[in-house]
């Protein structure tokens, strides 16, 4: 059981690190520089279902790290900080509040990522007139956050540990 | 899909949507085009007259600011991200442009002054 854990981890962290390479490529969305769609959530998302909330957690904050350190730069590991412990909190109290599928937890954390993200770039750049991006960074956490539940709740699915015959 | 995550997606379209109208309610056209580097103001440009300004950043950063029909830009930057670059073009006050690793900001400023306030008189 433990094995099948740590390879779980090492699963979902290599599965992170290969979706921030891709959403580091799409340079549409940025408003600020560093900031991303949060497309990584899923591996935090599934971590929550499949594992349990301290491994989630440990998983968000690792990505986070070797993220920054391998693809980006103090500003974005900010970014992403902020993003990813405000998306984290906002899933975790969506599961367990149990009034949402997988899809509306997903969408939680993904506007929360968002509003994080662009809560650092205003003080960060002193600038409050970001805020009026407000309406893009909230469709943008929709949508991915109804993407990210939908492919999380195929990764968790796919997970299920089989029984032994 | 539970019925709680219609409401929750339902209400964040519905934000989305009232903030949209919120904004384009408030925004007030632009006057003048603010260049900072460092936080310190460098420059400021009207907004009305076509130009192209080169900007000298922080760390030897070099960007060029195009301001033509009412919108400022960033044309080119010298940075390996390019990300100012795909920023779309500014033209209300308040709309910034920002290149990180050049520590530049481009900001649309409002004009209280408005020259076109004779009508009245």
């Amino acid at each position: 059981m433990k094995g099948r854990k740590i390879a779980l981890y090492g699963l979902l962290t290599a599965v992170a690190m290969v979706l921030s390479y891709m959403e580091a490529q799409i340079p549409a969305f940025f408003v600020v520089p560093g900031m991303k769609l949060g497309l990584t959530n899923v591996v935090v998302l599934t971590a929550l279902y499949r594992m349990d909330r301290r491994d989630a957690l440990f998983l968000n904050l690792a990505r986070i790290v070797l993220v920054g350190f391998t693809f980006g730069n103090l500003f974005s590991m900010l970014y992403s900080l902020a993003g990813g412990l405000l998306s984290f909190l906002a899933m975790a109290a969506g599961k367990k509040s149990g009034k949402f599928s997988m899809v509306g937890v997903s969408v939680l954390g993904g506007v929360a990522h968002n509003l994080g993200q662009i809560l650092v770039a205003m003080a960060v750049l002193e600038n409050r007139h970001l805020a009026w991006y407000l309406p893009f960074l909230l469709v943008s956490g929709l949508a991915a956050g109804v993407l990210v539940g939908v492919l999380g709740g195929q990764l968790v699915k796919r997970l299920q540990p089989k029984e032994k015959a | 899909m539970k019925k709680g995550d219609w409401f929750l997606m339902g209400g964040v379209a519905l934000l989305a949507a009232a903030s949209l109208v919120f904004w384009a309610l408030t925004r007030q056209e632009g006057a003048w085009v603010r260049v900072e580097v460092n936080g310190q103001e460098t420059a400021s440009y009207p907004l009305s007259e076509d130009r192209t300004v080169e900007i000298e950043g922080a760390n030897g950063g070099r960007n060029r600011l195009e301001i033509r029909d009412g919108e400022a830009w960033m044309a080119e930057a010298s940075c390996p991200d390019q990300l100012c670059v795909h920023q779309p073009a500014i033209r209300y006050h308040g709309q910034t442009i920002v290149c990180l690793p050049h520590r530049v900001s481009v900001t649309i400023e409002g004009g209280e002054e408005a020259p076109l306030d004779g009508v009245s008189g």
